[in-house]
């Protein structure tokens, strides 16, 4: 175990997984809070076409332009998810699981094409799936790191006015504010961190990551600042752990990891609350 | 009710279509400043609408100025409190940081607000009767209560005109006392206040200028004088036969 520790490459590994569960809890968290849970889960699926139109295209695996790609389909399936629930009759869920299954069946689609060509460096896609800390690279990492600061930054500036766009948009907008631009700029950091955080968490669980922090501080009633902090804190920490159990146990990817661990916090935190509902009602009859 | 009424808000043709729906009919009127305006009329006549799309919340036709300019120039003299149902009252803020949303209007995107921002609000959550409540969760407040803390909120923009949709629905004999007791101090305070209402029998009562919607603009003037049987009826055409009380009642 010490030597695991001591080992540079593992510290980067940890390191590295432990922005994305910040970065993902703390945007997810608000997506949350704004019923929009399932939106993250879609553009994770969205970014899998788009990362195989990159390696057919381009032919290579580079992080920054699988990221590139990525961007771009999860941002056309954000249009259309906008454009159905505006232009059209059909509910926010139903839309939501319209693109997910088309958008991740031509991603399967694709995935298996590329397979089939056996082009060199194209082995390891499908960590894209669930993801693989441990094949984290350099470039990889800095993405990591940038899209940390800039998930922080701008929620730290942001805050006040994401606070009322989410809350009540209408209101909002009575107030000058520009809505529409404002949760365009909030999708686009939620779309930043899915697509670069699916290498580590995997595209099929990032919807975990995203959303299990916030809702096991949901439970408790606490103001949105702390929630949140709380939130990405527990994400740190299930990350973390997460990586040290895929690295341990051969063979398991970091993602399943991460939300069993986060799962695990979810039915704590419950049964916590459970024994704090019955003490403070039981203190009430005294 | 006022010597010299000056022109607050015209409208010309102003109507909203939505997906080629028609949900507010065009309309053309006038209302003067410093009253207390009632908009009434059945559901599904566009009296929410009316205040969305003056507010630039839903996309309108037609011409609608504010003190002889357009809402762009004047939006922050113009307070909206939507209804409650519109938001998500278990979301994780407390009664205060609700009321401090109301000077976002005034600050820039980075913009932290301002000691002097902070003692507005807490003088207007005072200012509703909420004091006590400051720290609380929204979602621990009764009706009435996130009521006043909308218009709580409203006051602290220090708007010269407030757009109220149902500000008394569901709230308790309390709270509808107090919220009426505040209309007319800020009426003492030369505001003017546009409230989408329901409750008939306090239009006589509470009221200057009545706006009566159906479809279209039915009639719009002073209470006395328009508040009458036969507008009533021609606003509510399915609503009276059999119904107590009768128009001609409410109208005297």
């Amino acid at each position: 175990m010490t030597s695991l520790l001591t080992n540079a490459n593992l510290l980067w590994v940890i390191f590295g997984t432990l922005l994305i569960g910040v970065s993902a809890a703390a945007i997810g968290g608000l997506a949350v809070l704004r019923a929009r849970a399932l939106i993250g889960d879609v553009l994770a699926h969205a970014a899998i076409p788009g990362v195989m139109i990159g390696v057919i295209l381009m032919g290579s695996l580079s992080p920054l332009l699988l990221v590139t790609f990525a961007l771009m389909t999860s941002l056309i399936a954000y249009y259309l998810i906008h454009q159905l629930t505006h232009r059209t009759k059909l509910r926010t869920d139903t839309a939501l699981a319209i693109i997910l299954a088309s958008f991740f069946a031509l991603g399967m689609l694709l995935l298996s094409y590329v397979q089939a060509q056996h082009w060199p460096n194209t082995a390891g896609l499908d960590r894209l799936l669930f993801g693989q800390a441990a094949a984290i690279t350099r470039v990889e990492l800095i993405q990591l790191l940038l899209l940390t600061l800039v998930t922080l930054v701008y929620l730290w500036i942001f805050f006040p006015r994401l606070k009322l766009v989410l809350f009540n948009p209408d209101y909002a907008r009575s107030l000058g504010i520009h809505v529409a631009r404002e949760e365009f700029i909030f999708a686009l950091v939620l779309v930043l961190v899915v697509v670069v955080g699916m290498h580590i968490v995997g595209a099929i669980l990032m919807a975990g990551a995203l959303l299990i922090p916030i809702t096991v501080m949901r439970i408790w009633p606490l103001g949105l600042g702390l929630m949140l902090t709380a939130a990405a804190t527990l994400a740190a920490i299930a990350a973390a752990s997460s990586t040290l159990l895929s690295l341990f146990i051969e063979q398991s990817p970091t993602g399943p990891w991460m939300i069993v661990i986060l799962g695990i916090f979810f039915i704590l935190s419950w049964l916590l609350h459970l024994v704090y509902q019955h003490h403070n009602r039981s203190r009430k009859h005294v | 009710m006022n010597s010299t009424p000056i022109d607050l808000l015209k409208l010309k043709d102003f109507g909203v279509r939505l997906n080629h729906k028609e949900i507010l009919t065009p309309l053309s009127l006038t209302l003067a400043a410093k009253q207390k305006i009632a908009i009434i009329g059945p559901n599904g006549a566009g009296k929410s609408t009316l205040l969305k799309a003056l507010m630039g919340i839903v996309p309108s036709q037609g011409q609608a100025d504010f003190w002889g300019q357009k809402l762009t120039r004047v939006q922050q003299r113009i307070a909206y409190i939507p209804q409650r149902e519109e938001v998500d009252w278990n979301f994780p803020i407390n009664a205060y940081e609700l009321v401090l949303m109301g000077r976002q209007g005034q600050l820039r995107f980075w913009q932290r607000p301002t000691s002097q921002d902070r003692k507005l609000a807490t003088e207007n959550i005072e200012r509703v009767g909420l004091s006590d409540l400051m720290k609380e969760p929204i979602s621990y407040l009764s009706g009435g209560q996130k009521q006043r803390l909308f218009i709580a909120r409203a006051l602290c923009q220090q708007a010269d005109l407030l757009l109220m949709d149902e500000p008394f629905a569901g709230v308790d004999q309390t709270s509808e006392t107090l919220i009426f007791k505040l209309f007319d101090e800020l009426i003492t305070q030369g505001k003017t206040l546009i409230c989408v209402h329901h409750d008939l029998a306090r239009i006589p009562q509470h009221f200057d200028w009545v706006v009566q919607l159906n479809h279209g603009l039915i009639a719009s003037g002073p209470v006395k004088e328009s508040f009458t049987a036969a507008n009533l009826a021609k606003t509510f055409p399915h609503f009276w036969p059999g119904i107590s009380p009768q128009p001609e009642a409410l109208t005297q």
